[in-house]
C-alpha cells in the first residue's frame, strides 16, 4: 500500500472511530474508550500494523499488575507540564482496543498521528502484542503479582512472554527498560536482556510526601516515573514541582462527596492492592467509620475469586473490626463468607447483591460520614457511575 | 481432641488461595471448641508428625511444582503413603492431586513419575486440547454421601461448587471412585464427567474456590473424618446463613 492510501484508509477508520466515540458518549453509554477500537479492529484486523504513530520524543509503555493507571498519569502530567504534547490513554483502557481507540481519536486531517510523546498503560498480557507493532523508547514494568489467573495463566507465564517480546524489541535507539529493584525477584530474568538499557528504581519518599497521594505503593510509582522521565532530560526538582497539584486517577484513592457523605474509592482488584488498601485504612488519621466492599466476577475482574483468601486475614480483621462493613456485588456472598472466616461479624442484612441498594443503606444511615470503598474493577466503574455520574474519568 | 493439620508446601504450592482451606477447617473447628494445630512444612525435617489427622497440599505454578517434586519423593512419600493407606484424612488440590497419581505426561511427551498413591494418571495435550478453566458444579460421589448422618438436623447439600484451572487432564483407574460427578465443567478430563478422586479418606480434586470455603458441608465432613466424630455439632446460625447463601448463589453461575 502506498503511504497516501494508508493515510486515507486511516482517516476513514478514524472517522468511524470518532463517530462511535461520540455516539457512546452522547447516549451516556460509557466513555467511548474501548468500542471504537474494538469495532475498527473487526473492520480492519491489520490496522495496528500500518498505524505508524510518530512520537518524535518517544513512546513510553507502562505495564505491571498494580499502578499502571496512576503511573502513566503521573508521567503524562509531568511531560505536559514540561510543555510537551502527549497522547495518553487516560481512560485506563489498556487492551488493544483501548490503545487503538486513543490513537484513532488523535488521527489528524491528513491521516497522521503525531505528538511529542505517547504514554500508554498496557495490560500485562497484551504488552508483547503491542511490542510487536511498536518500538518504544522506554518500557516501565512496575511489578507483577497474582491477578486474574484464569485469564493470564501464571506469573511465570507473563515474565516469559515479556522476556521473549523484549528480546526482539530494539533499534538503534536502545530502548530503556525500567524495573523495580526491590521486592520483585521474578524480574531477575529481565535484567539479563542486553539489547535494552535496564534501569532499576527503588523506594524514596521525599517527593511522594509532598503530593496528595496516599499509600506507600505510590512512592514506588513516583520513583519509577522520576527515573523514566530523567531519560528524557527531566530532573527530580521539576518532577517535584509538577506533582504538587497532581490528583489520583479515577477510582484510585479519589474522594467523592455524595449526598452528605464522603466516599474514598480504593481500587482493590488483587491481593496486593487489597492488602495495601487495608493498610491505608488502618493507618488513616481521618477515620473512616464504614467500609463498603464491592466484589464482582465480570470478565475484567477475573472470574476465579479464590484470590480473596490470599488477602491477609489478620489485616482484614484489624482494618475492619471497628467499622460498619457492608458488602455488595455479584459475588457479595462469597466475600461475606471470606470476611466471616477472617473472624469478622457479618450479617446477611449487610450484604446486598445490588450496589445501589448498598449505597442507599449507607446514605440513609446518619451515623455514616466517611466511607472507604474497596471495589474490584467493574465494581469500581459501577460505583463511580452511581456517585459521580460516569464510570470513567 | 485436637485437629492436627499438616499443611505441606504452603509457600511453594499456594497460588489459588488454597491456604483458605486450612483457614476454614481451623475456624469451623474452633467454633465447636475443638483445639487445632497447624504444622506448616515446606522443606523442613524433624517435624513432629505424631497424631496428625489431616493433611493438606495445594496447587501451584509449574516452577513451584518442580522444587516440590524432589522433596516429595525423597522425604515425604513414605509418610504420605502410610498415612493415606491407614485411612488418614486429607485433601490434595490440583498440582498435588496430580503428583499423588501414577504419572504425569507433559505435552512434549516427558513422563514424570507420581507417588502412585492415587490410581490415576494425568496427561497434558498442549495446544491440542483447551485448558480446563471455569466454574464447576458437581455432585458428591455416593460413597461419601453415606456419612451424611454426621450433621444431624441439617439437610445435606451434596452439590459442590468451585472453580477449575488446569492444563493436565486426569484419567482414573478402573477400580477407583471419583470424588464427584460433573454437572457443569470439565472435571478430571472433560470426557467422562468425573471430578477428582476419593481413595480411603483422602480426596484429590481440581476444585479451587477454595473448595472448603465454597462448600461448608465438605469442610465439616473432613473435620468429622479427621477426628472420628460420628456426630458433629451444627455451627451457630448467623455464620452458616451466609455460607448457605453463597453456596446457593454459586449453583447459578455460568461456566
Amino acid at each position: 500500500m502506498t503511504e497516501l492510501w494508508i493515510n486515507k484508509k486511516l482517516l476513514l477508520l478514524s472517522y468511524i472511530g470518532k463517530l462511535i466515540n461520540k455516539i457512546v458518549v452522547v447516549f451516556k453509554k460509557g466513555s467511548g474508550a474501548v468500542l471504537p477500537g474494538y469495532v475498527v479492529l473487526k473492520l480492519a484486523p491489520k490496522v495496528m500494523a500500518y498505524l505508524n504513530p510518530c512520537f518524535n520524543k518517544g513512546l513510553i509503555l507502562v505495564s505491571g499488575t498494580n499502578g499502571k493507571t496512576t503511573t502513566a498519569k503521573i508521567i503524562a502530567h509531568i511531560l505536559r507540564d514540561g510543555g510537551f504534547e502527549v497522547i495518553h490513554n487516560d481512560s485506563g483502557a489498556n487492551l488493544l482496543s483501548g490503545i487503538l481507540t486513543t490513537l484513532l481519536l488523535h488521527v489528524d486531517k491528513r491521516g497522521n498521528i503525531a505528538a511529542d510523546f505517547g504514554v500508554f498503560e498496557v495490560d500485562e498480557f497484551v504488552l508483547p502484542v503491542v511490542l510487536s507493532y511498536f518500538t518504544p523508547s522506554a518500557v516501565l514494568l512496575l511489578n507483577l503479582s497474582r491477578d486474574q489467573l484464569d485469564r493470564y495463566g501464571e506469573v511465570d507465564t507473563i515474565i516469559d512472554r515479556w522476556y521473549k517480546a523484549l528480546l526482539h524489541t530494539g533499534s538503534a535507539q536502545h530502548p530503556v527498560l525500567v524495573v523495580q529493584k526491590e521486592n520483585q525477584p521474578e524480574f531477575k530474568k529481565l535484567l539479563t536482556l542486553d539489547n535494552l538499557k535496564v534501569l532499576e528504581f527503588g523506594l524514596s519518599k521525599d517527593i511522594f510526601a509532598k503530593t496528595n497521594l496516599r499509600g506507600d505503593f505510590n512512592s514506588y510509582n513516583i520513583e519509577a516515573a522520576v527515573l523514566l522521565v530523567s531519560r528524557f532530560g527531566i530532573n527530580r526538582d521539576f518532577v517535584e514541582k509538577s506533582l504538587l497539584d497532581f490528583s489520583a486517577a479515577y477510582g484510585r484513592g479519589e474522594s467523592v462527596a455524595y449526598k452528605d457523605k464522603v466516599f474514598k474509592i480504593l481500587l482493590s482488584k488483587n491481593p496486593a492492592s487489597f492488602n495495601y488498601n487495608l493498610g491505608l485504612i488502618c493507618a488513616e488519621n481521618l477515620q473512616q467509620d464504614s467500609v463498603l466492599i464491592i466484589f464482582n466476577d465480570n470478565i475484567p475482574d477475573g472470574r476465579d475469586i479464590s484470590w480473596i483468601y490470599d488477602i491477609d486475614a489478620v489485616m482484614l480483621h484489624k482494618a475492619l473490626r471497628n467499622k460498619k462493613v457492608i458488602v455488595a456485588g455479584s459475588r457479595c456472598y462469597d466475600m461475606g463468607v471470606r470476611l466471616i472466616y477472617a473472624n469478622l461479624d457479618i450479617h446477611s442484612d449487610d450484604i446486598y447483591e445490588k450496589t445501589k441498594d448498598a449505597l442507599a443503606r449507607l446514605v440513609n444511615d446518619i451515623k455514616v460520614k466517611n466511607v472507604a470503598v474497596l471495589p474490584n474493577y467493574s465494581a469500581m466503574l459501577n460505583f463511580r457511575e452511581l456517585v459521580v455520574g460516569r464510570k470513567i474519568l | 481432641m485436637k485437629l492436627k493439620i499438616l499443611y505441606l508446601y504452603s509457600e511453594k504450592l499456594n497460588l489459588y488461595g488454597d491456604r483458605g482451606n486450612v483457614e476454614v477447617l481451623v475456624y469451623r473447628s474452633q467454633k465447636r471448641d475443638i483445639e487445632t494445630e497447624v504444622i506448616y512444612a515446606d522443606f523442613e525435617s524433624n517435624l513432629n508428625l505424631k497424631n496428625v489427622n489431616f493433611v493438606f497440599i495445594g496447587g501451584g505454578p509449574d516452577s513451584g511444582q518442580k522444587d516440590v517434586y524432589d522433596d516429595l519423593f525423597n522425604y515425604r512419600s513414605d509418610f504420605l503413603r502410610n498415612y493415606i493407606e491407614d485411612g488418614g484424612a486429607g485433601l490434595f488440590v490440583c498440582g498435588s492431586y496430580q503428583l499423588l497419581g501414577n504419572y504425569y505426561k507433559s505435552a512434549d511427551g516427558t513422563v514424570l513419575k507420581g507417588l502412585g498413591i492415587f490410581d490415576m494418571y494425568t496427561e497434558h495435550f498442549g495446544a491440542r486440547k483447551p485448558r480446563c478453566i471455569g466454574n464447576v458444579l458437581c455432585t458428591l460421589e455416593s460413597s461419601i454421601k453415606d456419612v451424611s448422618e454426621f450433621l444431624p438436623g441439617t439437610a445435606v447439600d451434596t452439590e459442590l461448587v468451585g472453580f477449575e484451572n488446569h492444563g493436565g487432564r486426569t484419567y482414573l483407574g478402573s477400580n477407583v471412585l471419583p470424588f464427584a460427578r460433573i454437572i457443569m465443567g470439565y472435571g478430571n478430563n472433560g470426557e467422562d464427567k468425573t471430578e477428582g478422586i476419593v481413595y480411603k479418606n483422602a480426596v484429590g480434586t481440581y476444585l479451587h474456590g477454595p473448595v472448603l470455603a465454597r462448600n461448608p458441608y465438605l469442610a465439616d465432613y473432613f473435620i468429622s473424618k479427621s477426628l472420628g466424630i460420628e456426630k458433629l455439632e451444627k455451627l451457630e446460625k448467623p455464620d452458616d446463613i451466609i455460607t448457605a447463601l453463597a453456596h446457593t448463589a454459586s449453583k447459578k453461575l455460568k461456566q
